[in-house]
């Protein structure tokens, strides 16, 4: 699907690309949102945005080390030294530094007030990157499909109330602590990304 | 792969269309407690039985869950473990669940060299991948250098794995902990472990025992009751003021390392004044007329020189001990069982003092553990055996403590020394599970003997000391996330079984020990020598009382025999003789002492002004190395510490909170001191468990004093040398230096 001039940063496929960008780095999972990526990038580009220009460039040329992205991956998000680097869940930034602890537990009461429930053959958290984005673009899809309000007023909670209180925390953890250069860029890119999305959400009529 | 919208989330019944369809939009859906037609987001509170992973008591407690969240452990007050109450460690359990340091996934270390605490770059992998790679090194490491180049270290759990494969190298901390209790009541009574019956006793000796100030639940609590609420006389040898200590009529400073001594003067007042039961020692005991010889010239006088217990204290508490109608010793571990020489020697003699006064198998002394049986299906082929039967341990020198190739405890503290000089053979493989290097005696030498090994596969639920040096992890399952079956058998006063469930499903991908073995297994060719592990395990267990796992469960998951109280046999023990085994012809025929003995030279004796005893303690909200990570414990305490003597501390310039740096022959470490005038003057106590090197505990990290980098990791050599049965490692067995830093 060919980004709209006119822009919407909202749409479900870019969200979801997003929430992909956080899965483990094998050539499929790079592969498979790359296209998307790619225009997100040029758009970012577009907009202003250098460091998405070399990381487009840097896809396109294929110029990464997938196995130096395994090892920043591991250390970024799952178990590095001394710890995870940037923890991929709000309850590290907001909350008690735990997993499954309050932070989540009011997401997974946010989710159910908009119709959203956790599948249960999945054990992230409600409050982990990827399940909050996924939130995001279904609440986006089902805006575009219905216009109803109640859906933008979703995604605007969530944007406003809680990821902007630690979505920026999170990316900054990241861009200061990646050893590869893919995802140092790549934390400088979400950061304008999540920032225009924000601002983007507040202002869809 | 297509990009897939909805994989962790989906739409429940309540929709915003359904919403729109029923009038209430524009009403404000924030701040909306749910009219009906949004998904169910009310928590829903589930009761579910379990049984504690956190030490060997394993308690039976109800986990609560609330919105699928574990927030609570009660213990089950139903349970003769738990008796309603979770200590401090089991109620933290659910801070290891939920800590974000967790193992979350296999790990491959990527860094070159093997150096502890430095960023071993791990990458993470899929399962296949890791126990492709663990089974194509241990195979390798066999095909070259036989199946005894492998190791597995850690409680037991890889005895079937190494039966598989062909190993004898079943090696784990007995000799650090429980042997020699557990083997010297073994020779005596033939059963592992005995239940002091305090809540029935009317007196109490204990030497160094000091669970009121562990924690151990079950058995600290009936020791309060009985002397609380039974009248019993506690009287404690212990050369600091510990907690069980600081509750009894009585606490006697003993010099380190001699309470075997003033055991042995206590039978000779007994035995002389005629103070023992002669109708039970006639009818159960065998050998006491050899021991009545023995103990003639261990006098009290003899013993008071030796352990500055005054003379007419040994007399009048060996009197006291024999005049009670019941009475008991209780002997857990560590202490003065297996940290000095000596110690097999005193759980003989302690069992010697029981038996001639008639306390065996009596309500108020001792009971042999009521242990209910569980049954185990065998292996659908049989292995091949094991045709090297040397251990790396050492074990197979100790054949009181190792009767056949993986049967028994060798010598833990030993096995460095054997690995770096590839003594009996080379070891290639090592398969750690469960241990921390920062908990075992002087890590320096453990350090050096595991950058020699090939491959070191590490099954672990944190990523400590030991994750950062092994070239392969896999992350273990919690165990609030895993069924178990569990005989009670410390404190077993009647046959009970407890049975739990998982409190949730797993929250990383991890899996569990018997899982990861099977696969390791499979890839090799050699599944079929292991036991089976599938959902039928769990009901075969309990196959004996015609029950089902989830029966049990929904039952409340607990399965209790007669609680009625019925004296054992003890003509028909599995001893040499069938009765008490007091004299030991076959501990003669191996070249040891048949009777319970002592040896001055065993005593060490500090002599410069700054020269201690070393004892080491644990505290009740810590175990070992294991729980320092866990918030609330580490809230609770943070640091350890040392306790040293306030004048003698003053003496050298120490104030409370002062750092200070102990020193023996075997290396130094540093940390607080913290004074008291409830210790020998000549002892420090330091906390076992502190002082946590690897980085990434975040909270465990630098703790305080780590005990083991000042202790010895004998040689079994030094056993040999002493004598001693059973290879104990004898870890307080040093004078150290004290200086303020």
């Amino acid at each position: 699907m060919q980004m709209p001039v006119t822009a919407t940063i909202m749409e479900p496929e870019v969200l979801c690309t997003v929430r992909d960008l956080f899965r483990y780095p094998t050539y499929s999972n790079l592969l498979s949102s790359e296209k998307m990526f790619l225009q997100l990038l040029e758009y970012a580009h577009e907009a202003g945005m250098e460091k998405a220009a070399e990381l487009r460039k840097m896809m396109l040329d294929r110029d990464y080390d997938l196995e130096q992205l395994a090892v920043d991956y591991t250390a970024l998000f799952v178990n590095g030294f001394p710890r995870a680097k940037a923890h991929p869940f709000a309850g590290w930034y907001l909350g008690e530094q735990i997993i499954f602890g309050d932070v989540s537990v009011d997401l997974t009461k946010l989710y159910a007030k908009y119709g959203v429930l956790l599948e249960s053959d999945h054990s992230l958290p409600a409050d982990h990157i990827m399940v909050e984005v996924e939130f995001l673009s279904i609440m986006a899809e089902e805006f575009q499909s219905s216009g109803l309000q109640g859906y933008k007023e979703a995604m605007q909670v969530m944007l406003n109330h809680h990821m902007e209180k630690w979505v920026f925390k999170f990316l900054q953890a990241l861009a200061e602590s990646a050893k590869s250069r893919y995802y140092y860029l790549l934390a400088h890119v979400l950061a304008w990304y999540f920032k225009e999305l924000i601002h983007e959400c507040k202002g869809v009529a | 792969m297509g990009i897939t919208r909805r994989e962790f989330l989906k739409l429940g019944g309540g929709s915003i269309a359904a919403l729109a369809g029923a009038g209430l939009l524009g009403q404000g859906l924030l701040g909306n407690a749910g009219n009906g037609l949004l998904a169910d987001n009310k928590a829903r509170i589930v009761y579910k039985p379990g049984v504690c992973g956190i030490c060997e008591m394993a308690c039976a407690f109800t986990g609560i869950i609330e919105g699928g969240r574990l927030v609570k452990l009660e213990g089950n007050p139903l349970d003769q473990h738990s008796r309603g109450s979770l200590c401090a460690k089991g109620n933290a359990g659910i801070n290891m669940l939920y800590d974000p340091d967790r193992l979350k996934a296999p790990l491959l270390k990527t860094a070159p060299g093997r150096v502890m605490g430095r960023d071993p770059q791990w990458k993470q992998i899929s399962w296949d991948d890791a126990i492709n790679s663990a089974a194509s090194e241990i195979k390798k490491a066999i095909d070259r250098y036989g199946p005894q180049s492998i190791i597995w270290i850690g409680h037991h759990k890889g005895n079937d794995f190494l039966k598989a494969i062909g190993s004898p190298n079943d090696i784990n901390h007995q000799s650090t902990c429980n042997a020699v209790r557990q083997l010297a009541t073994k020779l005596t009574l033939g059963a592992y472990n005995y239940v002091p019956d305090f809540e029935n006793t009317k007196y109490i000796i204990c030497f160094g025992w000091d669970q009121l100030g562990k924690g151990k639940n079950s058995l600290a609590r009936a020791a309060v009751a009985g002397k609380t609420e039974n009248g019993a006389r506690l009287v404690v040898f212990d050369p600091r003021l510990s907690t069980t200590a600081s509750k009894a009529d009585e606490w006697i400073p003993i010099r380190p390392g001699t309470d075997t001594a003033v055991v042995l003067a206590m039978l000779n007042v007994i035995i002389r004044e005629k103070r023992h039961d002669q109708s039970f020692v006639d009818a159960n005991v065998y050998g006491f007329a050899e021991l009545a010889a023995h103990v003639e010239q261990y006098t009290p006088e003899w013993a008071a020189k030796i352990s500055d217990v005054p003379a007419e204290i040994i007399i009048r508490i060996a009197r006291e001990f024999s005049d009670s109608c019941s009475a008991v010793i209780p002997i857990h571990k560590r202490e003065a069982i297996q940290s000095r020489p000596g110690g097999f020697e005193l759980v003989r003699a302690c069992l010697a003092m029981m038996a001639v006064t008639g306390n065996i198998e009596k309500e108020g002394g001792l009971f042999i553990p009521r242990i209910a049986s569980l049954s185990y299906p065998g292996s659908p082929k049989k292995p091949a055996g094991i045709k090297v039967t040397e251990r790396i341990d050492g074990g197979h020198l100790f054949p009181v403590s190792v009767t056949g190739p993986l049967i028994g405890p060798g010598l833990y503290q030993s096995v460095p020394d054997m690995i770096l000089a590839d003594e009996p053979y080379p070891v290639k493989v090592a398969i750690v599970y469960g241990q921390s290097i920062q908990s075992m005696p002087n890590p320096e030498k453990w350090i050096k003997a595991f950058e020699k090994l090939d491959y070191i596969i590490n099954i672990n639920i944190y990523p400590d000391d030991m994750a950062t040096i092994a070239d392969l992890v896999l992350p273990e399952h919690c165990y609030l996330e895993t069924e178990e079956i569990s005989a009670r058998v410390t404190n077993a006063k009647y046959n009970q079984i407890a049975v739990g469930e998982a409190m949730i499903a797993p929250l990383y991908d991890t899996k569990s020990v018997y899982e990861i073995k099977h696969l390791i297994a499979d890839r090799m060719g050699v599944k079929d020598y292991l036991p089976p592990y599938d959902e039928n395990a769990l009901d075969y267990k309990l196959k004996n009382y015609k029950l089902k796992y989830k029966d049990v469960i929904k039952k409340g998951g607990l399965i209790t025999g007669k609680k009625e109280f019925v004296p054992k046999d003890l003509s028909s023990l599995k001893t040499e003789s069938g009765k008490v085994q007091i004299y030991s012809p076959w501990l003669k025929e191996l070249g040891y002492e048949p009777l319970p003995w002592f040896d001055e030279k065993w005593v060490l004796r500090p002599q410069a002004d700054d020269e201690f005893y070393i004892a080491t303690t644990r505290p009740p909200m810590h175990r070992h190395a294991k729980t320092h990570n866990m918030r609330w414990l580490h809230e609770m305490m943070p640091e350890g510490g040392v306790y040293i003597n306030a004048v003698r501390a003053r003496n050298l310039g120490i104030k409370d909170g002062d750092e200070i740096e102990l020193q023996t022959i075997y290396g130094s470490d540093r940390g607080k001191a913290r004074l008291t005038q409830g210790i020998r003057p000549d002892t420090l106590s330091i906390l076992h468990g502190f002082g946590e090197k690897s980085p990434l505990m975040k909270l465990a990290s630098n703790g305080g004093i780590n005990d083991g980098e000042i202790q010895p990791a004998f040689a079994k050599e030094n056993s040999i040398k002493l004598r001693d049965p059973v290879g104990a490692s004898m870890d307080c067995h040093v004078i150290a230096k004290v200086r303020k830093v």
